[in-house]
């Protein structure tokens, strides 16, 4: 965990570029032999966590009764949890014409991903927040607890269309860090006179150690295919299918799969296992054993939480200057519902050389549930710069995206 | 350039931030101990006894002494010896000449007692013969009067030719498990008498040889580790005397006050499985408590001789004689000697066997169930009166927690009881460090009160007084947590009659229980 905030919190500082959030101003007209783009994000958001508790536990501090108490409020049946740290550069060369056909460039990539998903129950968060002592006589749900985190990197090559500036390319990856849980059934029951305790368990965990930077190779696509579709006045829409990180990993080593379908009811000890010392302060206690969690390892193969997005874009070339926007994304993870979200742009020109565009858009769905973001980008001779937030009330996540373009 | 310098700057900058521990208290709870603490655990060695179903005695036997064969008769380790040596010279001995020795007596070293007849349970021979012929011999050894189911003890050894100078030998060892061994002697009148034979046959097939007055022909026995669980004959009179010494160890544990109990009968009762007269006497009983106080017992029993007479019948139809010392308030300070509550016992014996000398006629006899026990038995009501009757018990504590990971900030235990018991109770405490020095000392928020606080339970038949303690476990004993190497609990135990006050006699009801269950409650900090 520490290694994964320590990221979130370098990778907003540092690496300060940003991918496909903000809306692509397409422009057909640029005619540049070579083009950098360099994309950062670091975004986290979720369902009923106040970013005064993710932040605390992001950047360290004492989480009070207060801001957990905030936090409990938002809490619903099912609530999500959401971080998607990433940061790429690409170069599109299109001065070349690959195979020999004159609309055919490539594009080099390579980037860095950190992605975290978390679906839990209310008495999820109690429990870990509050312990168990609000759940005597009741029982806590936690069936259906998902969570999965990825850190991976990769390289790409592939082709790219000159004038559509589409592309499609390969990847290789490396899976460096991987974990996974998940809560089938989980029923946590502690009696009214606090002298029982059962719990009903279904699930399974597994992960790679740490200590490994390569644990895992795969392969998996980029495809960036946009297109028109013409007005009714003639005049061409343009839109966008994104797909990012579509690919899988098989581990090098096995990995170590921890899983447990039992029900442990536990009344106390008895007097001769105090005086015995058969109790968990025995140091032959086993928590696996007693538990009935069976240990193996596996070398499954793991899917990459792919990145799809369908949008209209803003046209860069367009008269008007107020341009609406709209799409929707998904990444491929059970705790991100399908994310809808539309806007307006409005450019100004800042002179022959200089453009800006700024925008407001909204969004639902996601990690997160209502989301406002504001962006705003420069264009200065062959340079963009944009930067955005998708999330800039911030009340349950924090979002922080730039981008850096430059075409020559 | 300058871009790229600003940069690295900050990465480095940002680098050196290290994340804060991120930390938030918990409040859990968990059952830790279930249990019922019932008196029938003591009803299945008769130590408790109901006639009624509604009351309880306490019938309590122990053995103190149990004596068997092997304890009084000891055969030591023993070596026979025969040796057999031609007057004369015999030249031109065919092959497969023989010449028997005669039956030769050898005396088992035992003093005081005079054996005719044993049963061997264990034990070993180990046979060595000689042979000085220049030609192969066979010994054949025999115990004449040593049989094992009717077969009498033999065996034959083949020895290789050797010489006047360096016989050749050969060895073996063999088990007598089992033998039973006549040891009247060959006149059938002495006793402790083994009797040996030698016979020895030279080789039917070799060669003619000569015999001189030179040659010694010898096979020794080695008998050892003999143990009999039969003998009869007589067996002396000895004096058996010593004192045994018992602890009960779980009454150390007590630090003050006193019980009041009923008076109980204390019987010794000397069995004797053996057949042999018997004269013995118990010559003292004492008890010391927690506070070194010894008790003795007094009475007109003590030092006074009883006699026992042997027992009847043998081997499965063995019917032991017994006698019955009885200790009561009329004729001793019995009374007092319990209420010591003493956690070691000394009892001091004696016993002779045949204090009339061999009337018997060398007939006493000593079966392999032959026992000469003495056993004590406590009678009474259990009824108990306890005045502040205090008991300290201590465990080794064991349990460390770092404040820089999960850790523990305070604590609530809280004990649960049913008692069925006419006897309250106030617990406390003590969280003490290696050297014993008590740390923290936490009483009970209140006492497990007496079942004559309660109400009747139908279902049981028993008055049933529910009580809740609670033990508050504060941050600064949590905060101890690392320096507590030693929990001791203490607890003191009164039977009140809550309409005078005062503590008195109360009695046991059949089937009372006390019903525990701790429970703890503990505000935590998780940190990572």
């Amino acid at each position: 965990m520490k290694r994964v905030i320590s990221i979130l919190f370098l990778s907003t500082f540092l690496n300060g570029f940003s991918q496909s959030w903000l809306p692509i101003n397409h422009d057909t007209l640029l005619n540049r032999k070579h083009e950098f783009i360099l994309t950062g994000t670091a975004d986290y958001a979720s369902t009923s966590l106040r970013n005064s508790l993710t932040q605390k536990l992001f950047y360290g501090g004492e989480i009070t009764n207060e801001i957990k108490d905030k936090s409990r409020e938002l809490q619903r049946g099912v609530n999500l949890f959401g971080s998607d740290l990433n940061a790429e550069v690409e170069y599109r060369n299109y001065a070349v014409s690959l195979f020999k056909n004159q609309n055919w460039g490539f594009v080099a990539k390579a980037g860095y991903y950190s992605f975290i998903n978390a679906l839990y129950s209310k008495d999820l968060f109690d429990l870990t927040f509050y312990g168990n002592q609000g759940f005597i006589g009741d029982t806590a749900f936690i069936s259906g607890t998902k969570f999965s985190s990825y850190s991976f990197q990769k390289i790409g090559f592939g082709w790219l269309n000159k004038k559509s500036k589409s592309s499609i390319a390969l990847n290789l990856f490396n899976l460096s860090n991987y974990r996974n849980a998940s809560i089938r059934t989980g029923e946590l029951f502690q009696s009214a006179e606090i002298d029982s305790l059962s719990i009903n368990y279904d699930g399974e965990a597994s992960f790679t150690n740490g200590s490994t930077f390569i644990t895992g190779l795969g392969i998996g696509i980029d495809v960036d295919l946009k297109f028109s579709v013409l007005t009714k006045k003639n005049k061409p829409i343009y839109y966008q299918f994104l797909a990012k990180n579509i690919g899988f990993a098989s581990f090098i080593e096995p990995i170590n799969k921890y899983a447990a379908d039992s029900v442990f009811s536990f009344t106390g000890l008895t007097l001769n296992q105090v005086l015995n010392g058969a109790s968990i302060l025995d140091s032959n206690f086993s928590v696996l054993d007693t538990f009935n969690v069976q240990k193996t390892t596996t070398k499954r193969t793991v899917f990459f939480p792919g990145f799809l997005q369908f949008s209209k874009l803003v046209d860069s070339n367009s008269d008007r200057k107020l341009q609406e926007f709209y799409g929707v994304r998904m990444f491929l993870c059970p705790a991100y519902n399908p994310l809808i979200f539309a806007g307006m742009d409005y450019r100004i020109s800042l002179g022959s050389n200089a453009l800006m565009n700024i925008g407001i858009n909204g969004s639902y769905g996601g990690f997160s549930r209502y989301r406002l973001g504001m962006y705003s980008s420069l264009k200065i001779k062959n340079w963009n710069v944009g930067i955005a937030s998708e999330n800039i009330l911030g009340r349950t996540g924090q979002s922080l995206l730039v981008r850096l373009q430059c075409a020559f | 350039m300058k871009y790229l310098s600003y940069f690295i700057i900050l990465c480095f900058l940002f680098s050196s931030c290290k994340k804060k521990d991120t930390r938030w208290n918990t409040d859990w709870v968990a059952p830790i101990v279930s249990d019922t603490l019932r008196l029938t655990n003591l009803y299945n060695d008769s130590t408790l006894i109901s006639s009624n179903q509604s009351t309880l005695d306490v019938d309590l036997t122990r053995t103190l002494l149990d004596i068997k064969l092997s304890d009084i008769i000891r055969i030591p380790d023993t070596t026979i010896t025969q040796l057999f040596s031609p007057l004369f010279n015999l030249n031109n001995v065919q092959p497969g000449f023989t010449f028997v020795n005669s039956i030769e007596e050898h005396n088992l070293g035992i003093t005081d007692v005079e054996l005719k007849k044993i049963r061997i349970a264990s034990g070993k021979i180990k046979v060595k013969v000689y042979n000085p012929l220049s030609t192969q011999v066979f010994y054949t050894v025999q115990l004449p009067g040593a049989t094992k189911n009717g077969v009498l003890f033999e065996q034959t050894y083949s020895v290789n030719a050797g010489s006047i100078s360096q016989p050749e030998t050969s060895e073996e060892e063999l088990d007598l498990s089992g033998y039973e061994i006549d040891l009247r002697g060959e006149s059938g009148l002495s006793f402790n008498k083994l009797q040996s034979k030698l016979a020895i046959k030279t080789d039917p097939n070799g060669s003619t040889t000569s015999i001189t007055s030179q040659h010694d022909f010898k096979f020794d026995g080695a008998i050892s580790d003999l143990i009999i669980d039969y003998a009869k004959g007589y067996f002396g009179n000895q004096l058996v005397s010593d004192t045994t010494s018992f602890s009960i160890s779980y009454l150390n544990n007590i630090i003050g006050g006193t019980i009041d109990i009923p008076s109980p009968t204390l019987k010794f009762t000397i069995e004797n499985g053996m057949k042999v007269s018997l004269k013995g006497k118990v010559t003292h009983a004492e008890n010391t408590n927690y506070s070194s106080n010894t008790v003795s017992l007094n009475s007109s029993e003590i030092g006074s001789d009883f006699y026992v007479s042997p027992a009847t019948g043998s081997w499965a139809s063995l019917n032991p004689s017994e006698q019955t010392k009885t200790f009561n308030s009329t004729n001793s300070n019995i009374e007092e000697f319990i209420e010591n509550l003493g956690s070691t016992y000394k009892i001091g014996y004696q016993f002779q066997l045949n204090p009339w000398g061999n009337v018997s006629g060398g007939a006493d006899e000593i079966f392999p169930n032959s026992r000469i026990k003495v056993k004590v038995n406590v009678q009474m009501p259990l009824t108990v009166g306890a005045d502040g009757l205090t008991l300290r018990d201590t465990f080794n504590f064991d349990l460390k927690q770092d404040p820089s990971k999960i850790h523990a900030n305070a604590g609530i235990i809280t004990l649960n009881a049913t008692n069925a018991f006419p006897i309250a109770c106030e617990p406390v405490l003590y969280f003490m460090d290696e050297n014993n020095f008590v740390l923290h000392t936490v009483v009970g928020s209140a006492q497990i009160s007496s079942s004559k606080l309660g109400s009747m339970n139908p279902l049981t038949g028993l008055l049933e007084k529910k009580s809740s303690v609670e033990f508050i476990l504060s941050e600064e004993v949590i905060a101890d947590l690392n320096k507590i190497k030693l929990v001791a609990v203490e607890a003191r135990f009164d039977t009140p009659n809550y309409q005078s006050g005062l503590n008195e006699q109360q009695s046991i009801p059949y089937g009372a229980f006390l019903a525990v269950k701790l429970n703890v409650k503990l505000n935590g900090t998780i940190v990572y």
